[in-house]
């Protein structure tokens, strides 16, 4: 079977624009839908790309389902603006956002500048992707309440882990600064 | 043979990242998968200084997940991180070596 590689945008196009979840299309499918939603996309398709697509499309053709979900998309996106990456760029911004990544990054102003840069916003980058995924799997009111919470304590509990962080470094800074020189760097490497 | 510069850490890390370049949280769960969990504070406090110690190189890198984008910190080794590496692994190497001759000896 042929690999198809869909890229991000298009990924957003068929998430936002159809509401699917994505885990529900193979990438074959996925760019089945968008090269039925017309010739909005098919500018974005090589020669060969859409040789390949009417060869897969001939032997497995699409439901009826997802035929009427392919044109519902080729009205949205004829409503969209006509560049499809300032387009994907404008629907990945308006993606439904429940507000929350922007007030937990809030807690991070309780650190240093340093702190903040080297601990906090790499653990909360990998957090917030933790998240994001397991999101996408959760789709009832208590489950999605549920992770808020979760989360939430987790960013709480990262913030006073940077914390613990720092100071254990402060403290160790003030303590080899209090040794003889050829033990201070013997013991540096420890720490 | 000088002692090593590196901590047992650090040393693990350098090798996971041998592999080539990987995100952090990868290097994380590879380092919780040898028994070594660390929180994430604790565990970019380690990469911070290895990065001042320029033995590792992180960056951003931009990802779409679920229509949000976020960034991912990605680390990959330098040549000071390889010669580091290295020179801990000869190390050990050189002490196991001496370790089993005369354990050897011992028993002979």
């Amino acid at each position: 079977m042929q690999t198809i590689e869909v890229s991000d945008a298009e990924w957003i196009f068929v998430r936002e624009c159809l509401d699917i979840p994505i885990h529900e299309l193979s990438p074959v499918e996925a760019r089945a839908i968008l090269w039925h939603s017309g010739e909005f996309l098919i500018s974005q398709c090589s020669p060969a790309e859409i040789e390949t697509f009417r060869g897969i499309l001939e032997k497995e053709p699409l439901s009826n389902e997802m035929l009427a979900r392919a044109r519902g998309l080729n009205l949205t996106l004829r409503s969209h603006a006509t560049d499809p990456e300032k387009a994907a760029d404008r629907i990945a911004a308006e993606a439904p956002s429940d507000g929350l990544p922007r007030f937990w990054r809030l807690f991070s102003y309780l650190l240093s500048r340093k702190s903040r840069e080297e601990l906090f916003e790499p653990a909360y980058n990998d957090m917030l992707q933790d998240y994001l995924e397991t999101r996408g799997q959760y789709r009832t009111k208590w489950a999605k309440r549920w992770l808020k919470l979760v989360f939430t304590l987790k960013t709480v509990s990262m913030v006073c882990g940077c914390m613990r962080a720092a100071l254990v470094e402060k403290g160790k800074n003030a303590i080899l600064c209090l040794l003889p020189g050829p033990f201070r760097q013997w013991l540096a490497r420890w720490f | 043979m000088p002692l090593p510069d590196l901590t047992h850490l650090q040393f693990l890390v350098l090798s996971i990242l041998l592999d080539g370049e990987q995100a952090g949280r990868d290097v994380r769960q590879k380092l919780e998968d040898e028994g070594e969990s660390k929180s994430g504070p604790a565990f970019y406090q380690m990469m911070a200084r290895l990065e001042e110690a320029g033995s590792v190189e992180g960056w951003y890198d931009e990802k779409v997940i679920d229509g949000q984008r976020i960034k991912e910190r990605r680390y990959r080794i330098t040549g000071a991180g390889e010669a580091a590496r290295q020179e801990v692994w000869e190390f050990y190497r050189h002490h196991f070596r001496r370790k089993k001759l005369s354990g050897k000896l011992g028993t002979a």
